[in-house]
Order: structure tokens, then sequence, then C-alpha cells
């Protein structure tokens, strides 16, 4: 009920704000173009269902018209509700595959030790915030600046550490709101990760919040929103507000975007570019395993934004049906290679060329 | 009871009947043994501070969920406060006061508000009074009246208050047509009764809320009990912060918000638990609040003369 919630708040936003429509134009693929980039595989017949991330959900929804279009004897649905959910169905085989912005936890994978996790998309997560006196050049933001800000131990909108970063720039004399995600979230859980490791007051074993899909946030000014599109929408209606927020919201262009400092030193603007080159060095950093589960955030490279998600399918490696291994496989092999031409014009990074080799040789062990 | 012989149709009415109502009686017990049951983790990890504790941290793990008490009765105290009166008012002109030929239509308008989704409601609170409680209602207040504590300080405009508004306009039109049904049952010599003795309208409106004070207190339970568990509007406007002190400008969080907000991606079994556990509380919390609410308005210690 409450992921019904989510589109039915973007039209609200989008009527509200008085906006036109600004799909992508490559957003729909025509049938002829589909069959030309999506090569059918002849006898492929099976039912495949999916479950899980939100994140995933508007990409998934294209690459399964895409590939249905191009293969009428695969159906594919995929049910957005939450990381956490498809996480539980794929587990408990009520769904092939799950869509997860987080890999198995400890727990999960003693419970599906043929798990394969194929990360499919990736995304920044950007600090919008709504500083009228500021204008259109973004704000210059570091780690330790963002965890102080939703720490609560800047409060000012021209605390001496914003000061410091941005020379140059008048900051206004006026208190901070915090705007964060009220429904547990991917998006949080990339957010916190990142500050994790970049900030040692947010640990958990220092006493900070922590990592999670949901955690206990200590500023006292917080609000709290839901879906990526409450957080843009409080951020647009609360003056002085800051928040953090999906890169592949629809409205994102609405908002002020702060720039980034990543590890090498170069602020950088959220862009799937950036993104793609977070995920880039950090497997080549070996941020990712064997398995490809890993995390991107605060990747090296001067170009690398450094709050960057990663989304996966999870699907069991051993599959009864001889029929939807065939389709599983051809699927996820769609999603990797042909499939991703749709990321960028849908505001996803793209999963560089060294992960897709990686990822192929995962989807090669799907079988019967 | 002497027992004379039954008709056949007699026995198969009060048999199914029975059965119907049976059913009724074991969902609710079969709700409350599935809730206890899958909560049954998180009591054994917290124990009473799940009910007493104000922290509520799934990284910790550490789950305490008086805030959410504490949110759901205060956002419905607000809403109950609003909503009686107007209700009880609305429903008494509709029967007493407003000329014969627009009863009919105002009666259908307040039905029909009743059948506005919830999720309206919510939108309308979050994108249009929300920027105009941050904007101007609550400086305006503080302005004014800012020294009495209840207040507090400005919020980003969602907050118990606007929770317990739109909580309001929901249940209003709930306990406007209910309390509408019970004035009208109230037998017509009586009210002519009163007009014969020369009593004013306002005299007669009294003695009719007096003689239909089962009927009224049944409207404002129900829409006590649909304040309680209202879920999606309330998670729109609420701000969904676990504060818990008693100001009308703060935000807060219900029972039922935490609920749908932090279902999605708890795959931890204990944390599940505990929102398992809110529900559980939750219906517990209507429970005694119905039966709490039935023992003011009986008296059953108070012998009538």
């Amino acid at each position: 009920m409450q992921k019904l919630l989510i589109p039915i708040f973007l039209i609200g936003a989008l009527v509200l704000a008085g906006c036109a429509s600004n799909t992508p134009p490559t957003a729909t693929t025509p049938p002829s173009s589909s069959a030309t980039t999506t090569p059918a595989k002849d006898g492929l017949a099976a039912d495949l269902s999916g479950e899980g991330s939100t994140f995933v959900g508007p990409i998934m929804e294209k690459w399964r018209v895409a590939f249905g279009n191009a293969n009428p004897g695969v159906h594919i649905s995929y049910l957005a509700d939450g990381s956490g959910k498809g996480r539980a169905s794929v587990i408990g085989s009520r769904v092939d595959f799950a869509g997860s912005d987080a890999p198995l936890s400890a727990g999960e994978a003693g419970n599906m030790t043929d798990a394969l996790h194929i990360p499919v998309v990736a995304g920044g997560v950007l600090v919008a915030y709504n500083v009228p006196d500021l204008g259109k050049t973004p704000l210059r933001l570091d780690g330790a600046a963002i965890a102080s800000i939703f720490l609560g131990t800047i409060t000012k909108w021209n605390d001496p550490a914003i000061a410091a970063i941005n020379p140059g720039v008048t900051l206004p004399n006026k208190d901070i709101t915090v705007v964060v995600r009220s429904d547990g979230s991917g998006t949080t859980a990339t957010f916190t990760d990142y500050l994790n490791k970049v900030d040692a007051r947010w640990p958990k074993a220092n006493g900070g919040p922590g990592v999670g899909a949901t955690v206990k946030w200590p500023a006292a000014s917080t609000t709290a929103a839901n879906g990526n599109p409450g957080v843009g929408s409080t951020i647009q209606t609360t003056t002085y507000s800051v928040g953090y927020i999906g890169s592949d919201w629809a409205d994102i262009s609405a908002l002020q975007q702060a720039v980034v400092k990543n590890t090498a030193g170069e602020f950088v603007e959220g862009t799937p570019e950036a993104a793609s080159a977070a995920l880039d060095a950090a497997l080549k950093a070996n941020a990712f395993d064997a398995d490809l589960k890993g995390s991107a955030t605060n990747a090296g490279g001067a170009n690398s934004y450094p709050i960057t998600a990663v989304s996966w399918v999870i699907v069991h490696q051993h599959q009864s049906d001889a029929n939807k291994a065939a389709a599983l496989k051809a699927f996820l092999e769609y999603i990797l290679h042909d499939g991703q031409q749709l990321s960028t014009p849908n505001k996803y990074a793209p999963m560089p060329t060294s992960l897709v080799t990686k990822a192929d040789a995962l989807i090669a062990k799907i079988g019967s | 009871m002497a027992k004379r012989s039954e008709h056949p149709t007699d026995r198969a009415t009060r048999l199914g009947l029975g059965l119907v109502a049976a059913a009724v009686a074991m969902t609710v017990l079969a709700i409350a043994y599935v809730l206890g049951s899958h909560a049954w983790d998180a009591f054994r990890f917290a124990g009473t501070s799940l009910a007493t504790g104000s922290d509520w941290d799934p990284v910790e793990p550490s789950f305490g969920a008086w805030p959410f008490i504490f949110g759901t009765l205060f956002s419905s105290a607000i809403a109950i406060a609003l909503a009686v009166p107007i209700g009880f008012l609305v429903a008494l002109f509709l029967t007493e006061l407003a000329p014969r030929w627009l009863r009919s239509p105002l009666g259908i308008l307040v039905e029909l508000l009743a059948g506005v989704p919830s999720i309206v409601f919510g939108m309308w609170g979050f994108f249009y009074l929300a920027p105009k409680m941050h904007e101007t209602f609550e400086p305006w207040v503080l302005a004014h009246a800012g020294w009495i504590p209840i207040f507090g300080e400005v919020t980003p405009g969602v907050g118990f208050l606007l929770a317990g508004l739109v909580l309001a306009i929901m249940i209003l039109p709930t306990i406007t047509a209910i309390s509408r049904d019970a004035l009208l049952g109230v037998p017509r010599l009586e009210r002519e009764a009163a007009y014969a003795l020369g009593a004013t309208r306002w005299e007669v409106a009294r003695t009719s809320l007096r003689s239909a004070k089962a009927g009224l207190f049944a409207a404002a339970t129900l829409g006590l009990g649909r304040a309680l568990g209202e879920t999606i509007a309330v998670t729109l406007v609420i701000g969904n912060v676990a504060h818990s002190k008693l100001r009308l400008f703060d935000q807060g969080a219900t029972l039922a918000s935490t609920l749908a907000n932090q279902v999605g991606e708890a795959s931890d079994p204990l944390m599940l638990s505990a929102l398992i556990a809110l529900g559980f509380i939750l219906f517990l919390l209507t429970l005694v609040v119905n039966l709490g609410a039935r023992l003011v308005i009986e008296r059953p210690w108070r012998k009538h003369a």
C-alpha cells in the first residue's frame, strides 16, 4: 500500500509544481527497434516473477517490457514493494528473482546458500537543498560537513565548516532543517554507509546512528517524508532544508544539488556517469568480492561520485525448471548488455564493462 | 430460562446467526493470537521497555514504542477534540434547524465526504496545508500566544496539529452521519412535548442530545477507532519523528505510520517482530480506549435513579 503512494505522490508533485512532464524521449522503445537491439532467443518459454527494490522498479519495467516484446514466450512480472520483501520472497522461492539495494545479510545468506548477486544498476544519492539565497551554483560539501549536518552538530547554513569549503559564497544565517526518509530504504542504507566510512562519529560503535535502511536520526531539526517524492516535495516546500534523494527521482532538476568531495579531493556532481565511474573504481579497488557483493560508496578516482548506490538482482543458482533457468539467463544477459542502453536515459548509471564481464560469469552458473 | 419447543426455522436462524457472530469473535481472537505470537520475539528481547522505552533504533537494535503510542493517542485526541463538537453540531443542524429541503442533500454531501480515500486527505494536508502551517499559521500563533507551552516551535508544517486536523476532517463524516441517525431516533413526542412546554430551540436540542446519548457515544467511538488506526494520511502529515512531547507544533509518529514506513525494508526477523509488536500494541490500545470510553459513558457503578 505504501508503495502505491509513491506514484501518486509523484503525480501530485508534478501537478502542484505545474511542471510539464520531462519524460526522457527514449523512455519507450518502439517494438521494431527493441527487436533489433534485443535479439530474440528461440524456444524461450517461461513465466518469471520478481519482487523487491523500488529503486530498480522503473527501469525493471522498461526491461521486462522490451525483453517480453522480443521474446513473446517469456512473461515477466516485477512487484516493487521494497528490497527486504524481495529478498524474503526469493529466499522462500516464492519469486524467481529479487531486486535488492543490498546484498543478502549474513542471516539471510544462511537460508539461501546458492544465491547469486548480479549488479544491474547504480545511481547517485544526491544531497539536495533549498536555500533561495544561493541560486544555481551548487554548494560544495564534504563528508564531514554532511555528517555534521545530519548529526545535528552543524545547525546553521553559515557554519564555518560549510563556509571554509565554499570560499566567496555568502551563506545565510539560517537554521538548517534536515529531511530524511521516513520509510525504510536502500537510499538511506547507501547514504549512511557513505557517512559511516567518512566520519568517525557515524559508526554505531562510536555512538553514532550506524548503517541501515532505517536508522535513528540524531539531528533535532529532522523531519521525515515518504519515498524520494516525499523528501523532494518537503525540500521544495521547506526553505533552508537539506535532504538526500535518489538521482532517479523524476523531478530532481527542480531542486538545488550539492557537489560532494570525493577521495581524490574533487567536488563531483551526482550524474549517472559519475556513479558509473565510482562503481568502476570500487570494483578495481576490490570493494566487491568474487560474487559481486560489495559497496561503491566513497570510491577512489577523480570522476567518482562518492555516494553511489548499487542494486542487485538476486537469484538461486540451482533452478529446478530448465525453461525458467534458460529464460532467467537470457533476461539477465539482456539486462547487462543491451538493456544497459536504457539506463542513462532513465537517470540510472550503466554498469561499467569491467563489471559486466564478471557478472556474465555469474549468470553462466545459473542452471537446473 | 424455561425452554419451549422451538420452531425449526427459528432454530436454524439462531444457529446461523450465532455462527456468524462466533466467526467475528474468532477473527478478533485469531488476530490477537497471530499478532501476539509473531511479536513474541520482540517482547522477549525488549520486555516492558517495548511499551515504555523511548529509543527506537533498529540498527542498535533497541525497540521502545512509547513515542508511537504517545503520537497515536495525541493525534487522535486532537482529532476527537475538533471533530466531536463540530460533528454533533452539524448533526443537530441537520435534524433540528435545517430547512427540510436542505436536509437530504446536505446529509448526502456529508456521507460523500466519508467515501473520499484517506490518501486524498493526506495529500491535501501535505501539499496544501503543511506549507501554510509552516509559513503563516505557526509563526502567527507563536508571535501572539507563544508563551503557552502547548504550542512549541515552528515545524516544517507537518506535525501533531496537522495530523489531528486531517484526522478530524476524515472522521467528521462518520461522527456526523451516525449522530444524525441517533438524533433522528429521538422520539418525536419527546421533542414536541418540549416545544409545547415553551422550550427554545436550543433547549430542545439539548434534550435531544441527552436522549441520543448512546448513539452519539457510538459515533464518537467509531470516529476514534478510525483515527487511532489511520495510516496513510497520518504518515504523510505527522513528520515521522519519534518525539513524545505534549506540543501541538512538534512532529511525531504513530504506531500505524511507523509500521507502514518501516515494514518494506525490514528483513531482520527481530525488527519484523518488533513492527508486528507495534500492531499488537495498537490492537490493545484500541481495545482499551474503547472499553474505557464505554465505562466512562455508561458509568455502571452509578445506579440510575
